[in-house]
């Protein structure tokens, strides 16, 4: 039997979690007062309504940042915040896109059956929403705690990740993950927008990525406890050209020449423009 | 069929696993040791690997050995267990004080069965909310497939107000038929036959926290 609709989980009291046919999480942390929404998935269902099933309270909407799979279900919202530096790359998602991604997932970490979805679920956005940017070091307040935003920049320019530090979360997104992939500024910029989240680790214990049990795996955890530190050792390593070792692969979903390598729990993968096979 | 479990991480170091046949286990995770509350088939594998190789013990929620006040020393977390009679006089709900969540088995749900004598029901949960300070958040065995937020505390304070409704002479409509009060998010299933236990004496007054 298939799953032919979204996971709603509870990661922490009032701290929830939407898995979106395996393709994308959208978390909701509610306050006292308001409530902050996390990404908006891939657009294979009404996010919208599902949000307002979980909370009844006012909430604002952010994004980690501006692929599809974040993206992809803002058409729903009024008003979203999104770094700017990824608003050109979240206008330009295709519900062509958002349906090659999601034939691409089916299957992958597991049973093809495990969810039934297919293109027909994929809405073709009508209007775009309200965009706002996000800052670094911005607050999103919720009555009893403020949410914080840090730029992560690496998998995307605009990658950014928020704080809880009443429940003590960190929601990343892609921007430090076990699976990395560094697409926009290379590992030196993925280095920095790291080395911030390590300045601020007193403030969460665990780590949620933007894809809890990815595809078809059912294993909505967070992230390995050594993550953020093996993104940053792999960072380095990369930079002094000590990372080993490496496979070289031709990538279309980056868009040329990649290499990739493990290191503890993180693989990390990073464009190498102008290199031959 | 899928080839795994669903698990959920719902706080630091507790998890929750649905092998996907409508029932609910629980792993707690404590410095020391854990504990994994299976009214079921125990999961050794997925413990093991939750667990990072620590021991742990196996309790179930359904004909439990352990009384009121007992409590699990996990190392960091403290597990005291409540008698919650609903199915057997032997089910018991685990308090977890310090993530403010209790698992409570068969004995606090939406759909609350019960075949112990109701009065012995309404006595367990009457005990669960008086020894549950700062409650938060309810997670019984049972949870629909596609949705595993926790139950609010309401759930409890429902559940205690349908046993009574069902001692009551007077269950203000409650009592849609014979064996069964639905009000506001319970729906309760007992046996009309069995509302006190022998040894009670009859009483028209109903049971108070």
């Amino acid at each position: 039997m298939s799953f032919n609709e979204p996971i709603l989980l509870e990661i922490a009291g009032g701290v929830y979690a939407v898995n979106e046919f395996g393709l994308a999480t959208v978390f909701v942390v509610e306050g006292t007062q308001r409530a902050l929404v996390i990404d908006t998935g891939m657009g294979y269902c009404d996010m919208r309504a599902i949000v307002e099933k979980i909370t009844a309270k006012p909430y604002t909407v952010v994004l980690t940042h501006g692929h599809l799979d974040h993206a992809g279900g803002w058409d729903l919202f009024d008003e979203v915040w999104l770094h700017p530096a990824d608003r050109e790359r979240a206008e330009c998602v295709t519900a062509a896109e958002r349906i090659a991604s999601g034939q691409r997932m089916r299957g992958l970490e597991g049973d093809p059956d495990t969810w039934d979805y297919g293109p027909e679920n994929v809405r073709e956005w009508k209007r775009l929403p309200k965009i706002r940017d996000l800052a670094d070091g911005m607050e999103f307040d919720l009555g009893d705690r403020k949410i914080i935003c840090v730029h992560t920049p690496g998998h995307s320019a605009g990658s950014c990740s928020f704080i809880d530090p009443a429940r003590r979360l960190l929601f990343s997104g892609d921007a430090c993950n076990v699976s990395l992939r560094v697409t926009d500024g290379g590992p030196e910029t993925a280095l920095k927008g790291l080395m911030r989240l390590k300045t601020l680790e007193g403030l969460f214990d665990r780590n949620f990525n933007g894809h809890m049990a990815y595809a078809s795996g059912m294993t909505h955890i967070s992230m390995p406890q050594t993550t953020l530190d093996d993104c940053i050792a792999a960072m380095r390593l990369i930079l002094d050209g000590k990372a080993k070792p490496v496979t070289r692969t031709w990538s279309k979903y980056s868009g040329g020449w990649t290499a990739s390598f493990i290191y503890g729990a993180v693989t990390v993968t990073w464009r190498v423009d102008g290199e031959e096979a | 069929m899928m080839a795994y479990p669903v698990l959920v991480e719902i706080d630091a170091r507790i998890w929750l696993i649905n092998d996907r046949s409508g029932v609910c286990a629980y792993a707690l995770g404590g410095e020391e040791r854990g504990l994994l509350i299976v009214p079921g088939e125990a999961k050794p594998e997925i413990a093991e690997r939750l667990f990072d190789g620590r021991a742990y013990d196996i309790l179930s929620p359904r004909r439990c050995p352990l009384r009121t006040g007992d409590t699990i020393d996990l190392g960091g977390r403290v597990i005291r267990v409540i008698r919650t009679p609903a199915l057997t006089e032997g089910d018991c709900s685990f308090w977890d004080e310090r993530g403010g969540t209790v698992f409570t088995g068969d004995a606090c749900v939406p759909a609350l069965r019960v075949q112990v004598p109701v009065s012995d029901a309404l006595a367990g949960l009457s005990r669960l909310w008086r020894l549950c300070p700062g409650l938060l958040r309810i997670y019984p065995s049972s949870m629909p497939e596609s949705d595993y937020r926790a139950y609010p505390p309401e759930l409890l304070e429902d559940a205690v107000a349908a046993l009574r409704a069902a001692l009551s002479p007077d269950s203000g409509g409650c009592l849609t038929a014979p064996g069964t009060v639905r009000l506001r998010s319970v729906t309760l299933t007992f046996d009309a036959t069995r509302l006190r236990a022998p040894w009670e004496s009859p009483s028209p007054y109903p049971l108070g926290i």
